[in-house]
C-alpha cells in the first residue's frame, strides 16, 4: 500500500508533530508498506492568511502521485487534513486551537485580532463539514477527542502511540532532580514549576530539558529561579541529544510536567517509559489519560504550594517516587500502547 | 450559538443632531430585552440611555479592545453620510467583519468628505476604481482636484459597497435599495423597515383650518437637514405660483444648505411674508412645529436610497405628506403619500396644495393611514427583533464573507500566473471549492 502522511509545517519550526509524522512513516515502512510525509509550509498570521492555506490545502491534488495512486492518505495537523482524497483518514494531532478550547484565553491570539471571530468562523465551518468526509476519524488522545466533539460534535477514537524513541529509553537511579523536559513556553508553564522551587521545603532541584520557543518567557523564568530557588537547584539544558535525553530520563527521582490543556504530551509516556513518577496539574489535559494520582504519580492543583508539596513528597520519600515509577513502566505496558494497534487502525 | 446573544452596535448617540442617533435610541429598549447589547460611540458624551440589557462604552479607533469586540456573537455598524458621525465607525467595520447598517445607498458626500477632509484620498480613490471602474477613478480625481462636486457624482458613483469591504452583511431600510445592492454583492442584503417610537407623540385631533393662522389658512412644513435634494427651491416657486399663495404658511425647521441663497430666493419671489425658517430647533419644538401643520412636504431627488426617519416623523403625527416618486418614497403606499413626479415637480407640487385647499379631508385621512402604517410596520420592537434574526445568522455571513475574501486572494493569485483569458477559465472551479469550504452546515434559520 502507498500511503501519503499529510502534515504541515512551519518552516524551519521542529516538534513533536514532526516527530510523529516521521515515527508513522517508519512504522508503515516497517509493516511493508510505502510511506512518504507530504508537508505543506504553513503560517497562522495574520489570521487572513488561515483561510488561503485552508482552500490551498484544499486544492492540493494527492490522490495520485506520478501517475501511481496513493492508496491511502493519512491526514495529521490542520488545515491539511482538508486536501481531497477518496480513501482518507485523518489522525488529529490536533485543531487550530486558537479557534476551539484557546479562544479567549491569554494561550490563545485569535480572538485579539479584528478578524479573529471571523476567521475563527471559518475554520469551524469548514472544520465541521471537511472532518466529517474521511472515512475514519481518530485523533492522537482522548482529549483532542473530547474538544472535537464539544466544538464540532463529531465522533472520534483516540489512538495511543509510543513516543518516538521509545525503545531508547528505560529505568536507571533515582538521582536527586526532577526533570523537568518539554520545549519552554507559556502552555508548557515552566513557569508554575519555578515558582514552586521557591516554595519547598526541601532543596528540590530541577533540571529543564528542552529549547525555548519564547525567549522573553525563558530569561523571564532564568531570572525568576536564581531568586526563587538560587544556586544549583536549577540547572537549563536547552536541546539535548537523544542520548542525553534518555540519560536525564533514566536518573531523575521524578518527572514534572504540568503544561495547560495538553493534547497528549509524549512527556507522560517517556516518563512512564523510564520507570518515573509523574508530577503533574488537574488541569494538564493530556497526561491525565495516564497518570493515576498516587499509583504512578501525583496529580496537584495548577497552583505553586500544591506543586512545592507534591515534589516535596516524592524528595523527602523516594521510595514511593519509585513505586510510582515502576507502576507507571506497568501502566504502560497495560495499556498496549505500541504501534500495531495504531496501524491496524490507520491502515485497516 | 446561545439564546441570548451579545450583541456590539457603533452608532452615534443623542444628545448629536442625527435621526440615526434617535432611531438607535428607539430601537435600543426592545433590542435590550432581546439580547445584551453593548453600543459603541466615539462622542465624548452621551445622552444616558435607559435600556435594561444595555451598556454603553466609549471607543477610540486607534485602541480598539478585539477581544471584548470579538466576545459578541456579532457586530452592528451604523453607516450615514455624516463624515464627522460615521468616519470613525467606518474606521473600525474597515478592521472588524460585522453587519454594516446602510442608513443611505448613496455614499458619494460620505467618502468624499473623508478624502477630502481626513486624507483618506488614496483609498478613495482606491474604492472609486474597484466599485466604479476606470471611469470612477477618473471621477473621484477629479473631485480631489477640485473639478466636481461630490453632488454631481452620487447618482452614478454611489460608492453604498465601498462601506462594505469588510462586512459580513449589509442591512438596508429600503426594499428597492436592498435588491440594487443584492445584485451587486455576494454578501447577505437584508431589509428591514426603519423605525420610529410613536410612544412620545399622541395622535393629534383634526387640525382646524388655520391653525393660529388665520381661519382659511393651511400650514405646511418642511424639515430636517435641508440639502440640494430636499427640493426647497422647487416649493420656494410653487409656492409662489399659487393664485392663492396667501393662504399658505410654511414653515421651515433645520438646517438649511445654501441658506443665503434661499434667503434670495424667497425675497425674489415675494413670499417673504408667507415663509418662516426656525433653523435648528429642540425636538419638543419641532414636534409642536409639525403637530400644529396640515401638510409636510419630504421631497427627495435624487435620492440618497435612504429611508426616511422625517416621513416616519410625519406619519407619526398623522400629517399627510408630498413624497417624490423615487427610490423608498416611490414604495410608499398610495393611499399614505401624496406623489410629486421629478419632471413635473413644480406644477404636481401646486396641484397637490390646490387640492388641500379644496379636500383637506383626504389629506387627513392620508396622515392617520401614515400613523397606522408606522404603528404596524416601522415599530422599534420589530425593527429590534429583525438585528436579531439577522445576528443569528452570522456563521452563514462569516462563510459567505471568507468566500469573497477567498475569492479575491485565488483571482489575484491566477491573474497573475494565467493572465485574464486563463483566469476566467478557472474561476468556476476554484468557485466551487470555496463554496464547498465555507458554505454553512445548515441552512440559515434551517
Amino acid at each position: 500500500m502507498r500511503v501519503g502522511l499529510l502534515t504541515v509545517q512551519v518552516p524551519f519550526v521542529r516538534g513533536g508533530a514532526e516527530m510523529l509524522a516521521e515515527s508513522l512513516a517508519r512504522e508503515i515502512r516497517r509493516a511493508g508498506h510505502e510511506a512518504e510525509i507530504i508537508s505543506l509550509p504553513y503560517k497562522w498570521y495574520p489570521p487572513a492568511r488561515i483561510p488561503e492555506h485552508m482552500l490551498a490545502c484544499r486544492l492540493v491534488d494527492v490522490e495520485e502521485s506520478n501517475g501511481v495512486p496513493i492508496d491511502r492518505m493519512i491526514g495529521l495537523k490542520f488545515p491539511a487534513y482538508m486536501a481531497r482524497h477518496p480513501n482518507k483518514v485523518l489522525w488529529l494531532l490536533h485543531q487550530h486551537r486558537g479557534a476551539y478550547d484557546l479562544w479567549n484565553t491569554e494561550l490563545g491570539d485569535l480572538h485579539n485580532n479584528p478578524d479573529g471571530a471571523h476567521v475563527r468562523a471559518a475554520i469551524q465551518e469548514a472544520d465541521t463539514r471537511l472532518i466529517a468526509e474521511a472515512r475514519a476519524c481518530y485523533t492522537i488522545s482522548r482529549k483532542v477527542s473530547e474538544r472535537l466533539r464539544r466544538f464540532c460534535d463529531l465522533p472520534s477514537t483516540p489512538l495511543y502511540h509510543p513516543p518516538p524513541g521509545a525503545e531508547r529509553l528505560s529505568g536507571g537511579e533515582y538521582g536527586d532532580y526532577f526533570l523537568v523536559p518539554s520545549r519552554i513556553n507559556r502552555s508548557k508553564r515552566q513557569g508554575l514549576v519555578v515558582e514552586a522551587l521557591a516554595l519547598t521545603r526541601h532543596p528540590v532541584r530541577a533540571v529543564f530539558m528542552g529549547a525555548a520557543d519564547d525567549q522573553g518567557y525563558t530569561d523571564g523564568l532564568k531570572g525568576a529561579a536564581e531568586r526563587g530557588a538560587p544556586g544549583a537547584r536549577v540547572t537549563w539544558t536547552g536541546a539535548v541529544s537523544d542520548e542525553q535525553r534518555a540519560e536525564l530520563y533514566a536518573n531523575c527521582l521524578g518527572v514534572a510536567f504540568v503544561p495547560w490543556d495538553e493534547d497528549y504530551g509524549y512527556v507522560t509516556l517517556e516518563a512512564m517509559l523510564s520507570s518515573k513518577a509523574v508530577v503533574t496539574c488537574a488541569d494538564s489535559g493530556g497526561p491525565l489519560e495516564f497518570v493515576a494520582d498516587r499509583v504512578n504519580g501525583l496529580v496537584c492543583e495548577p497552583s505553586p504550594a500544591a506543586l512545592a508539596e507534591a515534589l516535596d513528597l516524592l524528595w523527602e520519600r523516594r521510595h514511593v517516587a519509585r513505586e510510582y515509577g515502576q507502576a507507571g513502566r506497568q501502566r504502560y505496558r497495560d495499556m498496549g500502547i505500541g504501534w500495531e494497534s495504531t496501524l491496524s487502525c490507520l491502515l485497516g | 450559538m446561545p439564546a441570548r446573544l451579545k450583541l456590539n452596535v457603533f452608532s452615534p448617540l443623542p444628545p448629536v443632531r442625527s435621526e440615526i442617533a434617535n432611531h438607535t435610541t428607539w430601537v435600543l429598549p426592545p433590542l435590550g430585552r432581546l439580547a445584551d447589547v453593548t453600543v459603541w460611540t466615539a462622542q465624548e458624551g452621551w445622552s444616558p440611555v435607559e435600556a435594561e440589557g444595555v451598556r454603553v462604552r466609549r471607543y477610540r479607533p486607534d485602541a480598539m479592545p478585539w477581544g471584548e469586540l470579538n466576545d459578541a456573537d456579532a457586530t452592528f455598524f451604523n453607516i450615514g453620510n455624516n463624515t464627522g458621525l460615521h468616519g470613525d465607525i467606518f474606521r473600525v467595520a474597515s478592521a472588524l467583519p460585522g453587519v454594516v447598517i446602510l442608513h443611505d445607498t448613496v455614499l458619494q458626500h460620505f467618502f468624499a468628505g473623508l478624502a477630502v477632509h481626513h486624507g483618506w484620498r488614496a483609498e478613495y480613490l482606491a474604492a472609486m476604481r474597484r466599485h466604479h471602474g476606470p471611469d470612477g477613478l477618473e471621477e473621484g480625481r477629479r473631485l480631489l482636484a477640485g473639478g466636481v462636486g461630490a453632488g454631481e457624482l452620487a447618482s452614478r458613483f454611489p460608492l453604498a459597497l465601498a462601506a462594505a469591504d469588510r462586512a459580513t452583511a449589509v442591512v438596508c431600510h429600503a426594499p428597492d435599495g436592498a435588491r440594487a445592492l443584492e445584485a451587486r454583492t455576494r454578501l447577505p442584503v437584508y431589509h428591514l423597515d426603519l423605525s420610529m417610537d410613536l410612544s412620545g407623540v399622541e395622535p393629534p385631533p383634526p387640525p382646524a383650518a388655520g391653525n393660529g393662522a388665520g381661519p382659511e389658512l393651511r400650514r405646511i412644513v418642511v424639515f430636517g437637514f435641508l440639502g440640494f435634494n430636499r427640493r426647497l427651491p422647487s416649493l420656494l416657486r410653487a409656492l409662489a405660483q399659487m393664485p392663492n399663495r396667501d393662504a399658505f404658511r410654511l414653515d421651515i425647521y433645520g438646517q438649511v444648505d445654501d441658506e443665503a441663497e434661499v434667503r434670495l430666493l424667497i425675497a425674489s419671489l415675494g413670499i417673504t411674508h408667507l415663509v418662516q425658517a426656525h433653523g435648528f430647533v429642540s425636538k419638543a419644538e419641532l414636534d409642536r412645529g409639525i403637530a400644529r401643520a396640515h401638510l409636510a412636504v419630504n421631497l427627495r431627488f435624487p435620492t440618497m436610497g435612504e429611508a426616511s426617519a422625517s416621513q416616519l416623523r410625519t406619519w407619526a403625527h398623522a400629517l399627510p405628506s408630498l413624497v417624490t416618486r423615487t427610490g423608498w418614497y416611490a414604495t410608499l403606499p398610495e393611499d399614505a403619500v401624496f406623489f410629486v413626479d421629478p419632471e413635473d415637480e413644480i406644477e404636481g407640487i401646486k396641484r397637490h396644495l390646490a387640492r388641500l385647499l379644496a379636500a383637506p379631508e383626504a389629506f387627513e385621512a392620508a396622515g392617520r393611514r401614515g400613523r397606522s402604517l408606522v404603528a404596524a410596520r416601522h415599530s422599534p420592537r420589530r425593527y429590534a427583533e429583525g438585528l436579531v434574526e439577522i445576528a443569528r445568522q452570522a456563521p452563514m455571513q462569516h462563510g459567505r464573507r471568507a468566500a469573497v475574501d477567498l475569492a479575491r486572494a485565488s483571482s489575484r493569485a491566477l491573474a497573475s500566473m494565467v493572465g485574464m483569458e486563463g483566469l476566467q477559465r478557472a474561476a468556476p472551479g476554484v468557485a466551487e471549492e470555496i463554496a464547498l469550504l465555507t458554505r454553512p452546515a445548515s441552512p440559515p434559520g434551517g
